[in-house]
Parts: structure tokens; C-alpha cells; sequence
């Protein structure tokens, strides 16, 4: 044959062959494009749910109201399907097909969880406001199933003695005990301190002093007063019929010749009355005690946990009856969970232990949801497996974690999750999340920029959330902005551009996986505040925060 | 005789093998960064409307003029979702405003380039928090690459574009203040 014929032979056999590797190579490269956009849909659409939840948190000055919780998680669920229906409008998805392909939705908040997703839907509507169960039911429905509390059991081989603690993002917990094998229950619920830090008497802690504090802020009254040059009223904290804290305010600016304190009720207008309000603060100016009332507290109910948890060994937890493994070795099984002896590191095993358990509830209730999913619908999904970072970030803040899987694109399934963290909410008190007001230069700085604090000036913390606007509804309807601390300016070189933020003590250099040095923020105040004033500061502020937040479970000392 | 037939059956296939598939090739390239560029043109307009609150008719035409200067003509769609009243209001509550809970309606482009052109209003349509807003992007032209395709395979169907975006995002700030 010439060289002709082979070069049509080589054509034949080649050019198929290429085709074929293109047209796959292509249906692959199609395949990672798809995937990625829609990790962009899902990320932008859990951003936007976050973002709604942050909006209407921040808005709603009703701090005691635990319905509203639910109100704003089910808001905020509407906001990511909204937001993704719009990413996906160009590929024809619409928001109830969209629901077929999130298997879980999880909230995460201060002490535990909600999960949105489609469950058995066991109580039958039969008329009867009770309705009738049947636990072989196969109507299943989207929703959000009941909170879940980051809690674990603990039962001592020995004696009679049991305790369920329900833990939080901090050191705040609640604990239900009994010594006598269930037949009476004793409930407690406060925040765990340091017994070697803290001294109740004298208000010091880690040997700095924290004083009671005049704070002020501007609230609806003083911005419809003057709306374009708006007052600050001073205001202090009570505790409502509930247990719960709510801010009262002195009136000295509606009627000056005759001061008063007042609170607002739900419906924004002005209480002068309320009894629990006037008990606790009399008729004249009282400044705030909180952070002096947090340490009080704490070191009471830490002192009476010596008796109620002294006992318990981190191996000593349960799953109904059982011992619950958590994967932690047998070594430390025998350690203390509250080491009251160890001068200075008391909640180290306490603190640890805590991640351990939060993170088993949420693995172990997710994966129960997902498999779940897998019976009821056909499209199919996973548990992914989180990375350690992943773990760090759900654990250290309140966060949404949602998930999108099944839908088929190219030559495979999308399984895709995404986790994004809400650090701006008012139910947790993020330690790292405390900004210095400088009151003579209306600058606010982060805690740790320690170069821009100006000792000289006036300052005073704050979250990180009082900084943000604040909307309200007007009595005509339309809808009004304020600042609570009036025109202060986030300092650039610490908010922006971060790389003034003091994030290591010297002595510590291990990096984690973000680059960030995996310092406790209380350590590096410890080792580089340059005076006892911005300690001060700090712990006062932390400390009144924390002890005002909004708790679900309160128990009387 | 058959010599000649083949030799001419060689030239036409080199000629594919050496022109068209490069072509094709670079075609469909330059296809692909003008889809970079009109996705990320796409994505700055939307995330500076979402951080705005507003859509002028400044930012428009640049982004129009932006994605035009691939070389390609688009049709851009742009869809607000605009809050509207909660019809379940809890009144008990203070905030009975909440993202989420309430309805939308929509308006399309024509509507929103409509609000552009009003020189009495700024050339601004203004949105709020919570609002959502979308914009997509298709190619009306056919491509280069488009054409070359066509010429050996046509891709049946309405939806031939080759270049297209979509970006879309709940709206943070009040535009108007």
C-alpha cells in the first residue's frame, strides 16, 4: 500500500478514538465545572441564610422570647431556599425540588441544635388537638425536628450517683443530678470558673479587679428625640420574672427634672413599672453589676459542683446504659472531668472533654437524619466525613452546616456541604469577639490590637454585635436605623486589614491549619496586655456580656 | 485514477487535521475565557449591588459595556425580588418584619431598566435588606466556536448559547438611607 492508503487507515482508526477521549474528557471536565458552581450556589445560598439569621437576630430587641429562636432559624431556612432557587433560576430548579436534594440542614447554636429535614411524621392528625401516634407511619414532611442539647450522661459504677449535663459553647452549663438512683433529681445551672482565679469577695480575677461600670448606648427613645444628632442613655441590667437579664434604662433625658428607670415590653413602648425592674434598681442611678455578679455566681455554683460533679471520671459516660465511646483512649478514662485540685488548669480536661461530647451528638444525630433520608427518598446522600478545621469551626461558634446531594450532573452525583459560621449573634459571647470602644476618639479596635489601645483615652468593651445597626418599625410604619454606640469608626489597620492582631504569645508557636496560632485568647491576654487596665477591660466586658446573654435553661442557685 | 482520489481524500484531511481542529480549538478557548470574564464582570455587579442596596445605571452600563467588550452580544436578564408584607404577621412582637418570612413579588428587567432611565429618581432603583436579586447572562451571537461546531454537529434545542453566567444573593444594606 502507498503512504497515501496508510495515512486514511491511521485517520480511521485515530480520529474515533480521539473523539471518543475528547468527548469524555470533556463530560469530565463538565462534570468538576458543574460540581463547582454548585458549590458556589450552596455556599452563597448557606452565606445568605446565615446573613438573614444575623438581620433578624440583631433586629428584634426582645432578648427573652425562646420562641423567637425558632422563628428566626425557620426564617432564615426560607432565606436558603430563596437564595438558592435565584442561583439555580438559570438551570430551571425550583424551590420545592430543591428540597429533595437537601437532605439536612443544622443549626448550631449556643447549647445545641436544630436539624431542618424531612422526617416520619408519627402524630396523625385526627381531629383532637393531642392527635394519635403511630410509630410505623410513613408520612414523612419537611421541618425542623426538636432541639437537640449538646448533653451527656454519666453514671458511677459504684454508688447510686447520676448526672446529665447539658453543655454550651462555654462554660456555662446545666446539670440534672441524683444520688439516690433517680428517685429525686436536683437541677443547677450556672458558669464554671476557675477556683484559683477568681475571688468572690473581693470581685478579682487573675488578680485584676473588675468593677461595676457605667455603660451607656442609644436606644429607639433617644433617636426619636433627635434623630439626626442622637443621645446616649445610661442603662443597666435586671432580671426578669423568667430568670432571665433584660437592660433597663435611666431615663434622664424625656423628662430631666424627674429621672427614671424604664424597660421596654414587646412591643417597643416604654415600661416604668415593672416591679422586678424597681426592686432591683430603686429610683436612682445605679451603675451595672454584672461582671461582678458573674464571678459571685460562678464561684458559687463551681464550689457546688465539688459535690454534685466532683465525682465523675471522663470515662464514666453512657449512652442509656452502656458506656458511650467517644474515641478517647484509655489512658485519660480515669482523669476527673472537673480537676478541682489543679491550681490554674481546673477546666483543661473539663474543656476538651466538652468538644468530644458536642461533636459526638452532632456526628452521631446527623448520620441517624442522613440514613434516615436514605428510606425516604430517592435521591441518594452522604455523611461527609469533616475535617478537624471543619470540627474547630463548628465548635467554636454557632454556625449553619447545610447539605446538598443527589442531584445527578455529568457522569456522577453532586454531594456537596457547606459550613459557614455565624459570628455575628447575640446568644454567644465569642471570647475573641470583644471590641474596645475608645471613647475620646470614637475608634473601636479588637481586643488584641494591643499597639492601638490609648490607655490615656477613655475605654470601655463591648460584642461585637453593638457596633452593628440596629432597624425598628416606627409608629408610622417606617422602618428607622440607629447605632447603638452613635458614630464610631471600626479601626482599619485591626478589622481590615488583621495584621496588627497580636495572635501568639511568643512562647507558643504551633500554627493550626488556618495559619492562625492556636492560642487560647485568655492565655495571650494573660502573656501580652501591656497593662492591668486592658485586662480590665477585657474581663469586665466578657464577664457582663456572658453573664446578660440569653440562657435557655436557667435554674436558681 | 484511484491514486488521485486518495490523494485528495489526504489533502482534505490534513487540512481538517492541520486548520479546522486548531481553529476549533482556539475558538473554543477563547470562548472559555469569555465566559471567565463575563462570569466574574457578572459576579462584581451583583456582589456591588447586594453591598449597595442599589442598581444605578452607571454600574449598569459599565457591566453591559464590560461584558460587550469580549466581543460577543448578550442578553442580560435581571430579576429583583422585591420584600413585600408578612402575611402572618405577629403583631405581639416588636420585629414582625423578618427575613423569610415574608412574601415576594418580582420585578424583570424591563421594569428595573425602566426605574434606570428615570432621571427624577437618580437613575436608581433602590432595594432593601432582605430584597433578592439575580442577573443572568447568554450570548445572542453565534461564536466562532459555535459556528465551526455547527458546521460538523448542530446542537438541536433553544438553549444553544455557549457563554452564559448567573449570579444572584439576598441584598444586606438599605439602599436608601
Amino acid at each position: 500500500m502507498k503512504l497515501q492508503g496508510w495515512i486514511i487507515i491511521f485517520a480511521i482508526i485515530i480520529i474515533p478514538i480521539i473523539l471518543v477521549m475528547s468527548t469524555y474528557i470533556q463530560l469530565q471536565i463538565s462534570y468538576v465545572n458543574t460540581a463547582s458552581s454548585y458549590d458556589t450556589y450552596l455556599d452563597n445560598a448557606t452565606y445568605d441564610a446565615i446573613k438573614a439569621f444575623q438581620i433578624n437576630e440583631l433586629n428584634s430587641n426582645t432578648q427573652n422570647i425562646a420562641q423567637e429562636k425558632i422563628r428566626d432559624v425557620e426564617a432564615s431556612i426560607n432565606t436558603f431556599y430563596n437564595s438558592l432557587a435565584s442561583n439555580f433560576g438559570q438551570s430551571g430548579y425550583s424551590q420545592d425540588e430543591l428540597a429533595s436534594y437537601v437532605p439536612a440542614l443544622v443549626y448550631t447554636l449556643y447549647d445545641g441544635y436544630y436539624i431542618y429535614t424531612k422526617y416520619n411524621n408519627v402524630v396523625q392528625d385526627d381531629g383532637t388537638t393531642e392527635g394519635t401516634i403511630n410509630l410505623d407511619s410513613t408520612d414523612s414532611t419537611y421541618g425542623v425536628k426538636p432541639y437537640v442539647y449538646y448533653s451527656a450522661r454519666y453514671k458511677d459504677s459504684g454508688t447510686n450517683k447520676e448526672a446529665v449535663i447539658n453543655y454550651t459553647l462555654d462554660n456555662y452549663i446545666t446539670v440534672y443530678y441524683t444520688s439516690d438512683g433517680g428517685n429525686t433529681y436536683e437541677t443547677y445551672s450556672g458558669f464554671l470558673i476557675d477556683l484559683n482565679k477568681a475571688n468572690a469577695t473581693n470581685h478579682t480575677y487573675n488578680s485584676v479587679s473588675i468593677p461595676t461600670e457605667g455603660i451607656a448606648e442609644a436606644n429607639q427613645t433617644t433617636y426619636e428625640m433627635n434623630p439626626n444628632n442622637y443621645q446616649e442613655m445610661n442603662y443597666a441590667y435586671i432580671t426578669n420574672d423568667q430568670g432571665r437579664r433584660e437592660k433597663a434604662y435611666w431615663d434622664d433625658k424625656t423628662d430631666p427634672a424627674n429621672p427614671r428607670w424604664f424597660k421596654y415590653n414587646v412591643d417597643g413602648t416604654r415600661n416604668y413599672q415593672d416591679k422586678n425592674m424597681l426592686a432591683q434598681l430603686g429610683t436612682t442611678y445605679k451603675e451595672d453589676n454584672s461582671a461582678q455578679r458573674y464571678i459571685e455566681d460562678a464561684v458559687k455554683f463551681t464550689n457546688d459542683m465539688k459535690t454534685v460533679l466532683g465525682w465523675i471520671q471522663i470515662g464514666e459516660i453512657v449512652d442509656v446504659d452502656n458506656k458511650l465511646d467517644l474515641g478517647i483512649s484509655d489512658t485519660n478514662e480515669n482523669e476527673d472531668l472537673i480537676d478541682f485540685s489543679n491550681s490554674g488548669k481546673m477546666l483543661d480536661t473539663f474543656n476538651e472533654h466538652k468538644l468530644y461530647v458536642m461533636r459526638n451528638s452532632i456526628n452521631t444525630n446527623l448520620r441517624a437524619t442522613i440514613a434516615k433520608i436514605n428510606e425516604n427518598s430517592n435521591n441518594p446522600a452522604k455523611m461527609p466525613t469533616l475535617t478537624e478545621e471543619e470540627w474547630t469551626k463548628i465548635l467554636n461558634n454557632t454556625c449553619l452546616i447545610s447539605f446538598m446531594e443527589g442531584q445527578i450532573i455529568g457522569s456522577g452525583y453532586y454531594m456537596g456541604y457547606s459550613i459557614v459560621t455565624n459570628n455575628l449573634n447575640r446568644e454567644f459571647v465569642d471570647p475573641t469577639l470583644i471590641y474596645v470602644l475608645d471613647k475620646t476618639e470614637r475608634v473601636c479596635h479588637d481586643i488584641r490590637h494591643f499597639d492601638g489601645l490609648n490607655t490615656s483615652h477613655e475605654l470601655q468593651g463591648f460584642r461585637n454585635v453593638d457596633f452593628e445597626s440596629k432597624n425598628y418599625i416606627a409608629t408610622d410604619g417606617t422602618n428607622q436605623k440607629y447605632y447603638q454606640h452613635k458614630n464610631v469608626m471600626l479601626d482599619y489597620a485591626c478589622l481590615v486589614d488583621s495584621a496588627k492582631i497580636v495572635t501568639s504569645t511568643d512562647s507558643q508557636t504551633e500554627q493550626n491549619a488556618d495559619g492562625n496560632y492556636s492560642v487560647d485568647i485568655e492565655e495571650l491576654i494573660e502573656a501580652k496586655a501591656p497593662n492591668e487596665q486592658i485586662k480590665r477591660i477585657y474581663y469586665t466586658a466578657l464577664f457582663r456580656e456572658r453573664y446578660n446573654s440569653y440562657k435557655s435553661n436557667v435554674f436558681e442557685l | 485514477m484511484g491514486d488521485t482520489v486518495v490523494t485528495i481524500i489526504v489533502i482534505v484531511l490534513g487540512a481538517v487535521l492541520m486548520f479546522v481542529f486548531p481553529l476549533m480549538s482556539v475558538a473554543d478557548r477563547s470562548d472559555d475565557v469569555s465566559q471567565l470574564s463575563v462570569q466574574s464582570a457578572t459576579t462584581t455587579f451583583v456582589d456591588d449591588i447586594r453591598a449597595t442596596g442599589r442598581i444605578t445605571l452607571d454600574n449598569y452600563n459599565k457591566f453591559v459595556q464590560e461584558i460587550n467588550s469580549t466581543g460577543n452580544t448578550y442578553d442580560v436578564v435581571m430579576e429583583v425580588k422585591i420584600l413585600d408584607e408578612n402575611p402572618g404577621k405577629k403583631t405581639a412582637q416588636t420585629t414582625y418584619e423578618k427575613i423569610g418570612e415574608n412574601v415576594y413579588y418580582t420585578e424583570y428587567t424591563s421594569q428595573i431598566l425602566d426605574e434606570l432611565g428615570d432621571s427624577s429618581n437618580n437613575n436608581t432603583k433602590y432595594l432593601k435588606e432582605g430584597d433578592v436579586v439575580t442577573v443572568s447572562v447568554k450570548n445572542t451571537n453565534t461564536t466562532i466556536s459555535q459556528l465551526l461546531r455547527n458546521f460538523f454537529y448542530t446542537v438541536a434545542g433553544n438553549d444553544y448559547a455557549t457563554i452564559g453566567a448567573s449570579q444572584g444573593g439576598i441584598v444586606t444594606v438599605n439602599g436608601r438611607n
